[in-house]
Protein backbone atom coordinates (compact mmCIF):
# COMPACT_ATOMS: atom_id res chain seq x y z
CA UNK A 1 0.00 0.00 0.00
CA UNK A 2 1.73 3.21 -1.16
CA UNK A 3 -0.09 5.90 1.07
CA UNK A 4 -2.66 6.69 4.05
CA UNK A 5 -5.87 6.15 2.57
CA UNK A 6 -6.40 2.16 2.46
CA UNK A 7 -8.72 1.75 0.15
CA UNK A 8 -8.71 -2.22 0.01
CA UNK A 9 -8.65 -4.37 3.12
CA UNK A 10 -5.31 -5.53 4.75
CA UNK A 11 -6.00 -8.78 4.52
CA UNK A 12 -7.98 -11.12 2.31
CA UNK A 13 -11.83 -10.87 3.72
CA UNK A 14 -13.92 -13.94 4.39
CA UNK A 15 -16.91 -14.01 1.56
CA UNK A 16 -19.80 -16.44 2.09
CA UNK A 17 -22.99 -17.17 -0.30
CA UNK A 18 -26.48 -16.57 0.63
CA UNK A 19 -29.15 -16.26 -0.80
CA UNK A 20 -30.67 -12.37 1.08
CA UNK A 21 -34.00 -10.70 0.29
CA UNK A 22 -33.40 -7.85 -2.01
CA UNK A 23 -35.14 -5.61 0.64
CA UNK A 24 -31.64 -5.55 2.56
CA UNK A 25 -29.71 -4.49 -0.01
CA UNK A 26 -28.75 -0.91 -0.44
CA UNK A 27 -27.22 1.10 -2.84
CA UNK A 28 -28.64 -0.05 -6.60
CA UNK A 29 -31.28 2.63 -6.52
CA UNK A 30 -29.83 4.84 -9.39
CA UNK A 31 -28.44 1.92 -11.51
CA UNK A 32 -30.17 1.40 -14.71
CA UNK A 33 -30.03 -1.80 -15.98
CA UNK A 34 -30.74 -2.52 -20.10
CA UNK A 35 -33.70 -4.10 -21.17
CA UNK A 36 -31.37 -7.27 -22.11
CA UNK A 37 -30.24 -7.56 -18.85
CA UNK A 38 -33.68 -7.81 -17.38
CA UNK A 39 -34.87 -10.58 -20.17
CA UNK A 40 -31.86 -12.38 -19.24
CA UNK A 41 -32.81 -12.33 -15.62
CA UNK A 42 -36.67 -13.15 -16.47
CA UNK A 43 -35.70 -16.14 -18.19
CA UNK A 44 -32.87 -17.50 -17.01
CA UNK A 45 -33.03 -15.97 -13.44
CA UNK A 46 -29.40 -14.91 -11.47
CA UNK A 47 -26.44 -16.42 -13.23
CA UNK A 48 -23.95 -15.33 -11.09
CA UNK A 49 -23.53 -13.81 -7.51
CA UNK A 50 -23.52 -9.74 -6.93
CA UNK A 51 -20.82 -8.90 -4.01
CA UNK A 52 -22.35 -7.13 -1.07
CA UNK A 53 -20.47 -6.16 2.16
CA UNK A 54 -22.49 -6.05 5.47
CA UNK A 55 -23.65 -2.84 6.87
CA UNK A 56 -25.56 -1.75 9.84
CA UNK A 57 -28.87 -3.12 11.47
CA UNK A 58 -28.37 -6.40 9.61
CA UNK A 59 -28.53 -4.90 5.96
CA UNK A 60 -26.24 -4.79 2.84
CA UNK A 61 -24.57 -2.16 0.90
CA UNK A 62 -23.78 -3.68 -2.78
CA UNK A 63 -20.11 -3.85 -4.21
CA UNK A 64 -20.90 -5.02 -7.25
CA UNK A 65 -24.02 -6.14 -9.10
CA UNK A 66 -25.79 -3.15 -8.79
CA UNK A 67 -27.66 -3.00 -12.43
CA UNK A 68 -28.78 -6.50 -11.97
CA UNK A 69 -29.87 -5.62 -8.11
CA UNK A 70 -32.30 -3.41 -9.99
CA UNK A 71 -33.01 -5.68 -12.92
CA UNK A 72 -34.65 -7.76 -10.41
CA UNK A 73 -36.36 -4.83 -8.65
CA UNK A 74 -38.13 -3.70 -11.62
CA UNK A 75 -39.01 -7.19 -12.64
CA UNK A 76 -40.33 -7.92 -9.11
CA UNK A 77 -42.39 -4.70 -9.56
CA UNK A 78 -44.09 -5.63 -13.00
CA UNK A 79 -44.61 -9.36 -11.94
CA UNK A 80 -42.46 -10.26 -14.86
CA UNK A 81 -40.02 -12.48 -12.53
CA UNK A 82 -41.18 -15.92 -10.99
CA UNK A 83 -38.68 -16.24 -8.45
CA UNK A 84 -39.08 -14.30 -5.14
CA UNK A 85 -37.11 -10.94 -4.88
CA UNK A 86 -33.83 -12.44 -3.61
CA UNK A 87 -30.44 -12.51 -4.91
CA UNK A 88 -28.04 -14.83 -4.56
CA UNK A 89 -25.01 -12.66 -2.63
CA UNK A 90 -20.69 -13.59 -2.21
CA UNK A 91 -21.06 -11.35 1.44
CA UNK A 92 -17.64 -9.83 1.54
CA UNK A 93 -16.81 -10.00 5.90
CA UNK A 94 -14.33 -8.42 7.29
CA UNK A 95 -13.98 -5.62 9.79
CA UNK A 96 -12.75 -3.20 8.06
CA UNK A 97 -15.42 -3.41 4.77
CA UNK A 98 -18.36 -1.38 6.90
CA UNK A 99 -16.07 1.79 5.94
CA UNK A 100 -16.84 3.63 2.51
CA UNK A 101 -13.74 3.98 1.23
CA UNK A 102 -13.22 0.29 1.79
CA UNK A 103 -16.23 -0.27 0.01
CA UNK A 104 -15.34 2.73 -3.03
CA UNK A 105 -12.08 0.62 -3.41
CA UNK A 106 -13.56 -2.92 -3.61
CA UNK A 107 -15.81 -1.84 -6.13
CA UNK A 108 -13.20 0.27 -8.39
CA UNK A 109 -11.04 -3.28 -7.98
CA UNK A 110 -13.88 -5.24 -9.00
CA UNK A 111 -14.66 -2.80 -12.15
CA UNK A 112 -10.88 -3.15 -12.97
CA UNK A 113 -10.87 -6.69 -14.08
CA UNK A 114 -14.46 -6.19 -16.08
CA UNK A 115 -15.69 -3.67 -18.62
CA UNK A 116 -16.47 -0.23 -16.94
CA UNK A 117 -19.77 0.88 -15.26
CA UNK A 118 -18.80 4.74 -15.16
CA UNK A 119 -21.76 5.74 -12.75
CA UNK A 120 -20.90 2.91 -10.72
CA UNK A 121 -17.46 4.26 -10.75
CA UNK A 122 -18.28 7.71 -9.65
CA UNK A 123 -20.40 6.78 -7.04
CA UNK A 124 -17.60 4.77 -5.80
CA UNK A 125 -14.78 7.58 -6.21
CA UNK A 126 -16.79 10.13 -4.85
CA UNK A 127 -17.63 7.97 -1.51
CA UNK A 128 -13.90 7.28 -1.07
CA UNK A 129 -13.23 11.05 -1.96
CA UNK A 130 -16.09 11.70 1.17
CA UNK A 131 -13.37 9.90 3.20
CA UNK A 132 -10.15 11.38 2.28
CA UNK A 133 -11.48 15.27 2.25
CA UNK A 134 -11.37 18.15 -0.69
CA UNK A 135 -8.00 19.15 0.49
CA UNK A 136 -5.89 15.69 -0.31
CA UNK A 137 -8.48 15.15 -3.13
CA UNK A 138 -5.06 14.79 -5.74
CA UNK A 139 -3.59 12.58 -3.48
CA UNK A 140 -6.63 10.74 -2.77
CA UNK A 141 -7.18 10.29 -6.58
CA UNK A 142 -3.12 8.74 -7.02
CA UNK A 143 -4.42 6.11 -3.83
CA UNK A 144 -7.10 5.31 -6.31
CA UNK A 145 -5.16 4.41 -9.11
CA UNK A 146 -2.92 2.66 -7.27
CA UNK A 147 -4.66 0.17 -4.78
CA UNK A 148 -7.88 -0.10 -7.60
CA UNK A 149 -5.86 -0.77 -10.90
CA UNK A 150 -7.79 2.06 -12.57
CA UNK A 151 -5.71 4.42 -14.28
CA UNK A 152 -5.05 7.78 -12.56
CA UNK A 153 -6.98 9.32 -15.88
CA UNK A 154 -10.03 7.26 -15.64
CA UNK A 155 -10.63 8.54 -12.14
CA UNK A 156 -9.56 12.08 -13.73
CA UNK A 157 -12.15 11.32 -16.21
CA UNK A 158 -14.73 10.09 -13.89
CA UNK A 159 -14.48 13.15 -11.28
CA UNK A 160 -14.58 15.91 -14.44
CA UNK A 161 -18.90 14.40 -14.03
CA UNK A 162 -18.79 16.19 -10.60
CA UNK A 163 -19.64 19.30 -12.69
CA UNK A 164 -22.70 17.92 -14.65
CA UNK A 165 -25.69 20.00 -13.27
CA UNK A 166 -28.24 17.97 -11.49
CA UNK A 167 -30.47 17.09 -14.38
CA UNK A 168 -27.76 15.44 -16.64
CA UNK A 169 -26.25 13.77 -13.47
CA UNK A 170 -29.56 11.98 -12.66
CA UNK A 171 -29.65 11.13 -16.66
CA UNK A 172 -25.98 9.93 -16.24
CA UNK A 173 -26.27 7.60 -13.25
CA UNK A 174 -29.52 6.60 -14.74
CA UNK A 175 -28.60 5.50 -17.24
CA UNK A 176 -30.24 7.81 -19.58
CA UNK A 177 -26.64 9.06 -21.46
CA UNK A 178 -23.56 7.96 -22.02
CA UNK A 179 -20.35 7.94 -20.34
CA UNK A 180 -18.88 9.75 -23.27
CA UNK A 181 -22.31 12.25 -23.81
CA UNK A 182 -21.74 12.79 -20.17
CA UNK A 183 -18.02 13.93 -20.42
CA UNK A 184 -18.95 16.08 -23.66
CA UNK A 185 -21.47 17.57 -21.63
CA UNK A 186 -19.69 18.21 -18.33
CA UNK A 187 -16.78 20.45 -20.18
CA UNK A 188 -20.10 22.69 -20.84
CA UNK A 189 -21.05 25.71 -18.61
CA UNK A 190 -24.09 25.29 -16.13
CA UNK A 191 -26.26 27.42 -19.16
CA UNK A 192 -25.77 25.27 -21.82
CA UNK A 193 -25.97 22.04 -19.87
CA UNK A 194 -29.19 23.40 -18.56
CA UNK A 195 -30.07 23.61 -22.48
CA UNK A 196 -29.60 20.03 -22.71
CA UNK A 197 -31.66 18.94 -19.69
CA UNK A 198 -34.31 20.97 -20.71
CA UNK A 199 -34.09 18.79 -24.21
CA UNK A 200 -33.82 15.41 -22.30
CA UNK A 201 -36.80 16.49 -20.18
CA UNK A 202 -38.86 17.02 -23.26
CA UNK A 203 -38.73 13.62 -24.19
CA UNK A 204 -35.72 14.18 -26.49
CA UNK A 205 -33.33 11.69 -26.80
CA UNK A 206 -29.63 13.21 -26.69
CA UNK A 207 -26.90 12.17 -28.79
CA UNK A 208 -23.17 13.65 -28.80
CA UNK A 209 -23.55 15.39 -32.20
CA UNK A 210 -26.51 17.54 -29.93
CA UNK A 211 -23.94 18.29 -27.09
CA UNK A 212 -21.52 19.19 -29.85
CA UNK A 213 -24.32 21.78 -31.32
CA UNK A 214 -24.95 23.70 -27.81
CA UNK A 215 -20.72 23.92 -27.85
CA UNK A 216 -20.59 25.28 -31.16
CA UNK A 217 -23.21 28.06 -31.09
CA UNK A 218 -21.70 28.79 -27.64
CA UNK A 219 -18.23 29.58 -29.72
CA UNK A 220 -20.32 31.00 -32.65
CA UNK A 221 -21.40 33.40 -29.83
CA UNK A 222 -18.42 34.22 -28.49
CA UNK A 223 -16.44 34.82 -31.68
CA UNK A 224 -19.14 37.10 -32.79
CA UNK A 225 -18.42 39.51 -29.94
CA UNK A 226 -14.80 39.63 -30.55
CA UNK A 227 -13.60 42.99 -32.49
CA UNK A 228 -14.39 43.21 -36.02
CA UNK A 229 -11.16 44.56 -36.49
CA UNK A 230 -8.97 41.78 -35.76
CA UNK A 231 -10.28 39.70 -38.73
CA UNK A 232 -8.93 42.54 -41.09
CA UNK A 233 -5.81 44.18 -42.45
CA UNK A 234 -6.11 47.04 -40.27
CA UNK A 235 -4.19 50.35 -41.81
CA UNK A 236 -0.84 50.78 -40.34
CA UNK A 237 0.28 54.52 -39.46
CA UNK A 238 4.05 54.92 -41.04
CA UNK A 239 5.42 56.21 -37.78
CA UNK A 240 4.31 52.48 -36.61
CA UNK A 241 6.01 50.74 -39.34
CA UNK A 242 8.97 52.80 -39.04
CA UNK A 243 9.27 52.67 -35.07
CA UNK A 244 9.36 48.69 -35.21
CA UNK A 245 12.27 48.26 -38.00
CA UNK A 246 13.94 50.41 -35.90
CA UNK A 247 13.45 49.32 -32.84
CA UNK A 248 14.42 45.96 -33.85
CA UNK A 249 17.82 46.97 -35.96
CA UNK A 250 18.50 48.45 -32.50
CA UNK A 251 17.87 45.33 -30.79
CA UNK A 252 19.94 43.64 -33.56
CA UNK A 253 22.96 45.54 -33.16
CA UNK A 254 25.82 43.81 -31.39
CA UNK A 255 26.65 45.51 -28.25
CA UNK A 256 30.53 44.83 -28.95
CA UNK A 257 32.12 44.74 -32.06
CA UNK A 258 32.45 48.95 -32.56
CA UNK A 259 29.10 49.27 -33.64
CA UNK A 260 28.60 51.75 -31.29
CA UNK A 261 28.37 55.16 -34.01
CA UNK A 262 25.41 52.58 -35.42
CA UNK A 263 23.88 52.29 -32.92
CA UNK A 264 23.64 55.88 -31.22
CA UNK A 265 22.48 56.74 -35.00
CA UNK A 266 19.33 53.98 -34.47
CA UNK A 267 18.87 55.67 -31.12
CA UNK A 268 19.02 59.37 -32.81
CA UNK A 269 16.52 58.08 -35.59
CA UNK A 270 14.61 56.60 -32.85
CA UNK A 271 14.09 60.19 -31.12
CA UNK A 272 13.57 61.80 -34.13
CA UNK A 273 10.34 60.16 -35.10
CA UNK A 274 9.14 60.53 -31.24
CA UNK A 275 9.50 64.36 -32.10
CA UNK A 276 8.07 64.68 -35.34
CA UNK A 277 5.87 62.40 -34.38
CA UNK A 278 4.83 64.89 -31.69
CA UNK A 279 5.11 67.64 -33.54
CA UNK A 280 2.46 66.53 -35.88
CA UNK A 281 0.29 65.54 -33.13
CA UNK A 282 0.11 69.15 -32.40
CA UNK B 1 -10.25 40.58 -23.08
CA UNK B 2 -10.94 36.98 -23.13
CA UNK B 3 -12.91 36.76 -20.02
CA UNK B 4 -13.62 32.99 -20.27
CA UNK B 5 -11.38 30.89 -22.86
CA UNK B 6 -13.46 27.55 -22.32
CA UNK B 7 -16.24 29.91 -24.69
CA UNK B 8 -13.90 30.10 -27.71
CA UNK B 9 -13.10 26.30 -27.25
CA UNK B 10 -9.69 27.43 -25.91
CA UNK B 11 -7.00 25.27 -24.76
CA UNK B 12 -4.75 25.94 -22.17
CA UNK B 13 -1.90 24.62 -25.47
CA UNK B 14 -1.95 24.62 -29.10
CA UNK B 15 -4.42 26.28 -31.36
CA UNK B 16 -7.61 26.43 -31.50
CA UNK B 17 -9.96 26.95 -34.90
CA UNK B 18 -12.70 29.41 -35.13
CA UNK B 19 -15.19 30.50 -37.63
CA UNK B 20 -16.40 33.96 -37.88
CA UNK B 21 -18.27 35.24 -40.81
CA UNK B 22 -17.95 31.87 -42.88
CA UNK B 23 -14.19 32.32 -42.37
CA UNK B 24 -11.61 30.39 -40.31
CA UNK B 25 -9.42 31.70 -38.06
CA UNK B 26 -6.27 30.31 -35.99
CA UNK B 27 -6.26 31.30 -32.59
CA UNK B 28 -2.77 30.51 -30.35
CA UNK B 29 -1.59 30.93 -26.60
CA UNK B 30 1.30 32.48 -26.29
CA UNK B 31 2.23 30.48 -23.00
CA UNK B 32 4.11 33.15 -20.75
CA UNK B 33 7.20 29.83 -20.11
CA UNK B 34 8.74 31.14 -23.38
CA UNK B 35 7.18 34.54 -23.35
CA UNK B 36 6.99 36.07 -19.64
CA UNK B 37 5.51 39.49 -21.25
CA UNK B 38 4.09 40.46 -24.30
CA UNK B 39 7.15 43.01 -25.30
CA UNK B 40 9.50 40.10 -25.37
CA UNK B 41 7.34 38.48 -28.11
CA UNK B 42 6.72 41.51 -30.24
CA UNK B 43 10.38 42.85 -29.99
CA UNK B 44 11.36 38.83 -31.28
CA UNK B 45 8.56 39.25 -33.88
CA UNK B 46 10.22 42.28 -35.06
CA UNK B 47 13.55 40.69 -35.63
CA UNK B 48 13.08 37.26 -36.75
CA UNK B 49 9.19 37.28 -37.54
CA UNK B 50 6.63 35.06 -36.33
CA UNK B 51 6.20 31.55 -36.82
CA UNK B 52 3.87 28.88 -34.73
CA UNK B 53 3.55 25.43 -34.48
CA UNK B 54 0.10 23.81 -35.61
CA UNK B 55 -0.04 19.88 -35.10
CA UNK B 56 -0.61 18.04 -37.93
CA UNK B 57 -4.16 16.96 -36.90
CA UNK B 58 -5.63 20.20 -37.50
CA UNK B 59 -7.87 20.67 -40.45
CA UNK B 60 -5.98 22.31 -42.80
CA UNK B 61 -8.83 22.73 -45.09
CA UNK B 62 -10.37 25.58 -43.60
CA UNK B 63 -7.52 27.85 -43.86
CA UNK B 64 -8.31 29.96 -46.56
CA UNK B 65 -6.02 33.51 -47.83
CA UNK B 66 -8.75 35.30 -45.68
CA UNK B 67 -7.77 33.44 -42.67
CA UNK B 68 -5.89 35.41 -39.77
CA UNK B 69 -3.75 33.64 -37.25
CA UNK B 70 -4.69 35.73 -33.58
CA UNK B 71 -2.26 35.71 -30.85
CA UNK B 72 -3.60 35.74 -26.85
CA UNK B 73 -1.32 35.98 -24.38
CA UNK B 74 -2.12 35.60 -20.63
CA UNK B 75 -0.49 39.43 -19.59
CA UNK B 76 -1.75 41.41 -22.70
CA UNK B 77 -4.57 43.06 -20.66
CA UNK B 78 -4.50 44.73 -17.37
CA UNK B 79 -7.38 45.23 -16.06
CA UNK B 80 -6.25 47.86 -13.28
CA UNK B 81 -4.36 49.90 -16.07
CA UNK B 82 -5.01 53.14 -14.92
CA UNK B 83 -2.91 53.20 -11.99
CA UNK B 84 -0.23 52.74 -13.98
CA UNK B 85 0.15 55.93 -15.17
CA UNK B 86 2.94 56.28 -18.58
CA UNK B 87 4.71 58.62 -20.46
CA UNK B 88 5.26 56.54 -23.77
CA UNK B 89 3.14 56.88 -26.80
CA UNK B 90 0.92 54.42 -28.08
CA UNK B 91 3.04 52.64 -30.11
CA UNK B 92 0.02 51.28 -32.40
CA UNK B 93 -1.31 55.34 -32.83
CA UNK B 94 -4.45 54.28 -31.42
CA UNK B 95 -6.10 57.86 -32.08
CA UNK B 96 -7.94 57.46 -28.68
CA UNK B 97 -4.49 56.09 -26.90
CA UNK B 98 -2.88 59.60 -28.20
CA UNK B 99 -5.15 62.09 -26.62
CA UNK B 100 -4.09 63.57 -23.71
CA UNK B 101 -4.58 62.35 -20.35
CA UNK B 102 -5.82 59.12 -21.78
CA UNK B 103 -4.90 56.05 -19.12
CA UNK B 104 -6.42 52.96 -19.85
CA UNK B 105 -5.44 49.51 -21.16
CA UNK B 106 -2.58 50.57 -24.08
CA UNK B 107 0.09 48.71 -25.36
CA UNK B 108 2.72 51.20 -23.96
CA UNK B 109 2.08 49.17 -20.90
CA UNK B 110 3.35 46.27 -22.28
CA UNK B 111 6.91 47.53 -22.25
CA UNK B 112 7.21 48.93 -18.75
CA UNK B 113 6.45 45.47 -17.52
CA UNK B 114 6.89 43.60 -15.13
CA UNK B 115 4.47 45.91 -13.38
CA UNK B 116 3.76 45.34 -9.41
CA UNK B 117 0.12 44.48 -8.62
CA UNK B 118 -1.20 44.55 -12.25
CA UNK B 119 -4.18 42.16 -12.73
CA UNK B 120 -3.47 40.66 -15.51
CA UNK B 121 -5.88 38.94 -17.88
CA UNK B 122 -5.89 37.13 -21.01
CA UNK B 123 -6.19 38.66 -24.39
CA UNK B 124 -6.08 38.96 -28.28
CA UNK B 125 -2.74 41.30 -28.52
CA UNK B 126 -2.47 40.47 -32.51
CA UNK B 127 -3.81 39.81 -36.03
CA UNK B 128 -1.84 38.33 -38.75
CA UNK B 129 -1.93 37.27 -42.01
CA UNK B 130 -1.44 34.07 -42.47
CA UNK B 131 1.14 33.99 -45.57
CA UNK B 132 2.26 30.41 -46.30
CA UNK B 133 2.15 26.70 -44.11
CA UNK B 134 5.51 25.84 -43.56
CA UNK B 135 6.07 22.30 -42.76
CA UNK B 136 9.54 20.94 -41.21
CA UNK B 137 11.46 18.26 -42.97
CA UNK B 138 11.53 15.16 -41.49
CA UNK B 139 14.82 13.61 -43.04
CA UNK B 140 15.50 10.62 -41.49
CA UNK B 141 11.54 9.46 -40.89
CA UNK B 142 9.90 11.18 -43.77
CA UNK B 143 7.21 11.95 -41.43
CA UNK B 144 6.29 15.09 -43.07
CA UNK B 145 5.39 13.64 -46.48
CA UNK B 146 2.00 12.76 -45.06
CA UNK B 147 1.95 16.17 -43.31
CA UNK B 148 2.61 18.05 -46.71
CA UNK B 149 0.10 16.04 -48.08
CA UNK B 150 -2.78 17.31 -45.52
CA UNK B 151 -1.21 20.82 -45.28
CA UNK B 152 -2.41 20.67 -48.97
CA UNK B 153 -5.81 21.35 -48.53
CA UNK B 154 -5.05 24.52 -47.01
CA UNK B 155 -5.91 27.61 -49.40
CA UNK B 156 -2.30 29.00 -48.64
CA UNK B 157 0.82 27.46 -50.18
CA UNK B 158 2.48 25.06 -47.93
CA UNK B 159 6.45 25.00 -48.33
CA UNK B 160 9.03 22.18 -46.88
CA UNK B 161 11.74 23.83 -44.66
CA UNK B 162 14.85 22.47 -43.16
CA UNK B 163 14.10 21.65 -39.44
Amino acid sequence: MSGQLALLPTAAPKVRRETLPLELIDGFEDAAPSAKLRELIRDLGLLQPVVVVAAQCGRYRVVEGRRRCKAIAQLTDTDEVRVAPTVDALIVEGRQTGRGEVCGGLTLALHASRSASPASELQAIEAILETGGADSEPATVKEIAAQTGMSVQTVRRRLRLRSLTPALRAAFDGGTITASLAEAAARLPDACQRELGAQLEGGNRLSVADVRDVARNRTAAATGELPGGLFAEAEVAWQVTVRGHLTAALCAIPVEGGYDELGRATRDALAQLERVDAEDET
Amino acid sequence: MIDDPGRLGLASVGVTLIERDGVTHVIDIVGREHYLTVASFIDEARRLGISRRAPRTIDFGRITPASRLLLAHPHADIANAPEFPCEERCPCHVAEHLMSGFGDMCARLWWTEPLEAARHRLALFASFAIPQIEVVKDDTGGSHVSTTEQASRAGVPVVEVER
